[in-house]
């Protein structure tokens, strides 16, 4: 799955502002692992050890977030598929199990926002113009992921 | 389409664009089989499509926030305190979503027996 570089912007927008997006890459059938290509070009770019070390830590808080974001978004599936096929379930009980969901999904997305300004902020204007695209390629490729645009599966949701 | 997933996401959060085929032309399609009574076919077709209308208009309101996020978040010296409300609005606007699609939703399920809702459903389920 590619996405246009002129649809990154966007994408990164709805990525990092929602960013439960990024949570399907975790279990990808893609070999790509953007990640780990962010990680290893900010270990190439930026010399300066004490700075490399807290970018490596916040790409590592946006994949623990996102992995929480994933067993979150698989038990709310599994919950609202159970009220819904339950005829005798009320709205009430639906709008609840979502207002938990929502809770605990906007807390994660604050910690991938957290992590990605400290990303951001850690660079320097050279190291972050060489490093951007690649963040934007991680938001991207789980937020198509999420989004369903990525290669189906071959069972559609 | 863009839009139609968006808001799909906004709601069940990366659920594979569910609301957008809940909401779709081939549930549409598949009210006409399931539903015997064509009153009541008509009438479960019009709930989806006004699903749809719902969608489409909210995830154009949040093609805007991204598209403002994408604005802002350019600066790298923008912070958490300046991309923050965007999240919020983002979030706000997934809230208003899940709950017209909820009412939506409820509405057909009070069209449909419970057999034709259990067909529906079956048919637009997620992949687990």
């Amino acid at each position: 799955m590619r996405v246009p570089m002129s649809r990154l912007p966007g994408t990164l927008g709805l990525a990092a502002v929602l960013l439960p997006a990024i949570v399907l890459w975790a279990g990808s059938k893609d070999d790509r692992d953007p990640a780990a290509e962010l990680r290893a070009h900010i270990r190439e770019v930026v010399a300066d050890a004490p700075r490399a070390s807290k970018m490596l830590a916040a790409v590592d808080e946006i994949e623990a977030a996102v992995g929480e974001l994933d067993i979150l978004i698989t038990g709310e599936r599994a919950s609202l598929r159970a009220l819904l096929l339950d005829h005798g379930s009320t709205r009430a009980a639906v709008d609840a199990s979502l207002e938990q969901f929502n809770t605990r999904h906007e807390a994660l997305a604050r910690r991938c926002l957290t992590a990605h300004c400290a990303l951001k902020a850690e660079a320097t204007a050279p190291e972050w113009k060489k490093l951007r695209k690649l963040e934007l390629e991680l938001m991207t490729f789980a937020a198509s992921r999420s989004l369903g645009q990525a290669e189906s599966s071959g069972k559609e949701g | 389409m863009l839009a139609a997933l968006l808001a799909g996401f906004l709601i069940f959060s990366g659920g594979d664009g569910f609301a957008a085929k809940m909401f779709g032309k081939e549930t549409r399609a598949q009210v006409r089989q399931v539903v015997s009574d064509p009153e009541r076919a008509d009438s479960a077709v019009l709930t989806l499509e006004l699903g749809q209308q719902d969608l489409e208009a909210i995830g154009k309101k949040f093609a805007t926030i991204v598209k403002d996020f994408g604005e802002a978040d350019e600066d790298q010296v923008a912070g958490f305190d300046d991309l923050l409300p965007y999240l919020q609005m983002a979030s706000e606007q997934r809230r208003v979503v899940q709950e017209r699609s909820l009412d939506r939703m409820f509405d057909l399920r009070r069209i449909l027996t419970e057999a034709e809702w259990d067909a529906l459903y079956e048919g637009i389920r997620e992949p687990n």
